[in-house]
C-alpha cells in the first residue's frame, strides 16, 4: 500500500512502441487535469519497461495528491487505485491488478463488455479488492499498429491518439477521480470524452469484499531474481525466464489441409515459435508459450488460408501470466 | 563475375574447407541454439539474423554481443536465449573481444590447455558498434588475421536507444536524430557509408566478406558456413528490416527486407579473395519509390528527394557492375 495515505496512483498498461504515444498522453492528460483541480501530480513511465519493443506489455503512471507527493520514486506505482488497460488480451498475460487498493477500479478499452473480461482475472490475487469493472470501445489502438511512436517525438499521424479522449471519458466516469470538466480544459476532443463518459458499461463490485480475507499474497515474476548465476537454456530448448506469449494479440492458426510444409514460416520466425513437427506430434504446429503474435508466419506463407490470424481473445488458456 | 572493384585483387579463388552448403529448405538444421524467450520487438529482424546464424553455425559456437538491441533485448533481466557461450562487450569494443577470444583457444590450444575443436568465434555487433563507435575494434580485429567472423547486423539506426542516426541510416530517413524540418526537410541529408568495401579495401588479412539479407534465409545461412569455414577473418554485412526503427507494421519485414534487394537499396554479393560475385540479380530493378513507400521513416521525403535517393542507388548499382550483366532471373526468397 501507498505509504502517504492521501496519494492516488493510476496505472495504465500498455502495448510497447504501437501505443506508447497514447499511454503517454492518458498519463499527462491525468495528471494535467489534476492539477487544474488544485491537486499535486506526477506521470512517469516505467523505468524496467524501458526500453518499449514492438508489443511487449509496458506501465505508464500518473500521480495525483491533494498535499505535496512524499512517495518516493522507485520505478513504479506500488499500489495503483485506478488501473486503465489499452488493449484487452494484457489481461490473459499480466497481472494487472498487482498492488491494487482495495476498492480500486479497472477501465479496459474492448467491446467484449466487463463481464468477459472478469472471466480473465479469475486467478488473480487482487480481485476481492475491485470495486468497479468499467469497459469502453476505442476501436483497436493496436492495430494495424504502424509504430509512429518509433522512439520518443516521432512522426506521428495522430491516428492512434484518437482513442484517448474516450479512454480519459470512460475514466473520469468509472473513477471520479479527475471531473470531465477538468478534462474539457485539457483534451480538445469534447466529443470524445462524451462518448467515453457516456457509453462506458460499468461492473460494480465484481469479486470485490470490504474486509481483506487475507494477507495479500504476490507471485513473484521472474523480474524479481537476482541470481549471478544462471543456467543458459538447452540446444532446441527455450528461454523460460524471458516468456513471450503475452505479447500477442493475434494467433497463428494453421490449417493442416491446406498446409504444404514448405517451412517459409519456421524458416522467416524470429521467435523460432514454429515447430516441424510439433512437439505432439502434429506435422507443423506453433508454440504458444512464446509467440509474440507479430504475424511473420501469416505473411510469408505462399498458400492462401494455410496459416491465418485469430484473435488471442477467442480462445481461453495458452498464454502464460507474466506477474512482474 | 563482375570485376572486382573492391578489395585486394588476387589471381586464385581460395579454397574453403569443409564448407558444408545448405541446398534446400529440407537440409537446414533443425536443432536452436538462439531458442525462443527474448524480448526483442515483435517481428524484429535482426533477431531473425541471430537465429539463422546461430542455426548454420551449430553447436561449436562462442557469441561476443556489443551493446545494443540483440544484447539489451535478448539479456533483458539476467537470462538470455543462447545455448552456445555468449559474451557481452561494450558497444565500441566488440573486434577486441573477439580478438581475444581467439588469441586465448589458439594458446591453450598450443599449450594442450584445452582439447576440443577451435570454436566458431563470431562477434554479432549492430551498424552503430561496427560502422561508427566499433570501428577501430571491428578494423584492429579484421587486421590482425585472427580466425573469427565479425557479423554486422544491419537495422539502420541505433535502436536500443531510442532510434538515433547512425552511418548506416540510408539518406531522407527520419530518426529522432534527424527530424525533418524547416532547414533540413530531407531528415537525414547524409549518405551511408559502405561499410562492406571499407573493410574489404584497407584488410589484406581477409579473405572472404559478404552481404546477406533475412529475407534470403538460406543464403545467409551458406555465407555463414563459408565465412567460418575460410581461416583467417571475415566478415558479414546483414540487412535486418527493424519494425519499431523504420516504422513498419511487425508483420512486413521479410517483405520489407526484399523489396530493398529488388529495389537495388541493399545488395547482395560476396568477395572470394577478391572475386566480387554477385547473389541476387533482378532481371529489372524496381523503383526506389516502391521500397520508400513501405516506411513511415520516409513518409516526410519529396518526389525530388526520392529522385536523390534513386540517383545514389543507380551509382551504387553501376560501382559493382550491375547494370552491364545480363539479367537473370530473381531466385525464390528461399534462396
Ligand atoms: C560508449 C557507449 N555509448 C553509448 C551507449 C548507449 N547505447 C546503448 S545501445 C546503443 C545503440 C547501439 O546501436 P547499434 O550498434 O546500431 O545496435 P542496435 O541497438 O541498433 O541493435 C547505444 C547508443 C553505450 N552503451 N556505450
Ligand atoms: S528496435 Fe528494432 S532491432 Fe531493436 S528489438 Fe525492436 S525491431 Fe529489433
Ligand atoms: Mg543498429
Amino acid at each position: 500500500m501507498a505509504t502517504q495515505a492521501n496519494l492516488i496512483e493510476v496505472t495504465i498498461w500498455f502495448r510497447g512502441v504501437t501505443e506508447a504515444r497514447l499511454a503517454r498522453r492518458l498519463a499527462n492528460a491525468i495528471a494535467s487535469a489534476g492539477a487544474r483541480e488544485g491537486k499535486f501530480v506526477q506521470a512517469f513511465d516505467n523505468y524496467a519497461d524501458s526500453p518499449d519493443r514492438i508489443d511487449v506489455p509496458c506501465r505508464s503512471y500518473a500521480r495525483l495528491c491533494v498535499e505535496p507527493i512524499a512517495e518516493p520514486y522507485i520505478y513504479e506505482n506500488h499500489s495503483p487505485s485506478v488501473v486503465i488497460v489499452t488493449e484487452a488480451t494484457l489481461l490473459k498475460g499480466c497481472n494487472v491488478l498487482k498492488g491494487l487498493e482495495p476498492g480500486g477500479v479497472l477501465v479496459v478499452n474492448t467491446n467484449r463488455g466487463p463481464e468477459a473480461m472478469l472471466a480473465l482475472l479469475q486467478d488473480l490475487p487482487n480481485l476481492h479488492r475491485l470495486k468497479t469493472l468499467a469497459t469502453i470501445e476505442v476501436g483497436n489502438v493496436a492495430l494495424p499498429y504502424v509504430p509512429y511512436g518509433a522512439g520518443e517525438g516521432a512522426v506521428d499521424t495522430a491516428t492512434q491518439l484518437k482513442g484517448a479522449p474516450i479512454l480519459l471519458g470512460a475514466f473520469s466516469r468509472a473513477s471520479g477521480v479527475v471531473s470531465i470538466e477538468s478534462l474539457k480544459a485539457i483534451e480538445r476532443d469534447h466529443h470524445g470524452l462524451e462518448l467515453g463518459y457516456n457509453e462506458t458499461e460499468l461492473l460494480e463490485n465484481p469479486g470485490y469484499i470490504p474486509e481483506e480475507p487475507t494477507v495479500e499474497v504476490l507471485a513473484e515474476g521472474y523480474r524479481s531474481k537476482v541470481d549471478l548465476v544462471i543456467p543458459a537454456p538447452a540446444p532446441g530448448g527455450e528461454n523460460e525466464d524471458m516468456i513471450t506469449g503475452n505479447y500477442r494479440q493475434q494467433r497463428p492458426v494453421i490449417d493442416l489441409g491446406k498446409c504444404t510444409l514448405c517451412r517459409m514460416c519456421w524458416i522467416s520466425c524470429p521467435d523460432s515459435c514454429i515447430e516441424v513437427p510439433g512437439r505432439s506430434g502434429e506435422r507443423i504446429a506453433v508454440n504458444l508459450k512464446y509467440c509474440k503474435g507479430c504475424g511473420v508466419c501469416w505473411s510469408v506463407c505462399p498458400v492462401e488460408g494455410a496459416i491465418r490470424p485469430e484473435p488471442e481473445l477467442n480462445y481461453a488458456g495458452d498464454v502464460v501470466r507474466i506477474t512482474y | 563475375m563482375a570485376q572486382a572493384r573492391l578489395g585486394a585483387q588476387k589471381p586464385d579463388k581460395i579454397e574453403i574447407a569443409d564448407y558444408e552448403p545448405i541446398r534446400s529448405m529440407r537440409n537446414v538444421p533443425t536443432t536452436e541454439y538462439y531458442v525462443p524467450g527474448h524480448r526483442t520487438c515483435g517481428g524484429c529482424m535482426p533477431a531473425l539474423a541471430y537465429r539463422l546464424t546461430a542455426l548454420a553455425a551449430g553447436p561449436n559456437t562462442v557469441f561476443a554481443g556489443p551493446t545494443g538491441c540483440m544484447y539489451v533485448a535478448n539479456t533483458s533481466y539476467l537470462c538470455g536465449p543462447w545455448a552456445v557461450p555468449w559474451i557481452h562487450t561494450q558497444i565500441t569494443n566488440g573486434g577486441a573481444v573477439i580478438s581475444g577470444i581467439a588469441a586465448a583457444y589458439k594458446a591453450m590450444i598450443r599449450k594442450g590447455k584445452y582439447d576440443g575443436e577451435y570454436p566458431n568465434i563470431i562477434c554479432f555487433a549492430g551498424d552503430g558498434g561496427s560502422s561508427d563507435i566499433g570501428l577501430q575494434a571491428l578494423s584492429g580485429a579484421m587486421y590482425r588475421n585472427h580466425d573469427l567472423l565479425f557479423i554486422t547486423y544491419d537495422n539502420e539506426a541505433y535502436a536500443n536507444t531510442g532510434i538515433q542516426v547512425s552511418p548506416m541510416t540510408p539518406y531522407g530517413a527520419y530518426t529522432t536524430f534527424t527530424p525533418p524540418g524547416k532547414v533540413v526537410p530531407d531528415a537525414k541529408p547524409l549518405f551511408p557509408k559502405d561499410l562492406l568495401k571499407m573493410v574489404a579495401a584497407g584488410h589484406p588479412a581477409v579473405k572472404y566478406l559478404a552481404t546477406a539479407s533475412v529475407s534470403y534465409p538460406l543464403d545467409l545461412m551458406n555465407k555463414v558456413r563459408k565465412a567460418l569455414a575460410v581461416k583467417g577473418p571475415t566478415f558479414m554485412h546483414i540487412h535486418a528490416p527493424c519494425p519499431k526503427g523504420w516504422s513498419f507494421e511487425a508483420h512486413r519485414g521479410p517483405e520489407i527486407g526484399k523489396l530493398a534487394v529488388e529495389t537495388g537499396m541493399w545488395t547482395l554479393y560476396e568477395i572470394e579473395d577478391g572475386h566480387v560475385k554477385v547473389n541476387v540479380r533482378p532481371r529489372k530493378w524496381r523503383p526506389v519509390k516502391d521500397y520508400v513507400a513501405t516506411q513511415g521513416r520516409f513518409s516526410h521525403l519529396t518526389d525530388e528527394m526520392i529522385q536523390r535517393l534513386q540517383a545514389f542507388v543507380d551509382a551504387k548499382l553501376a560501382d559493382l557492375g550491375l547494370e552491364a550483366e545480363p539479367p537473370t532471373p530473381v531466385p525464390p526468397v528461399a534462396g
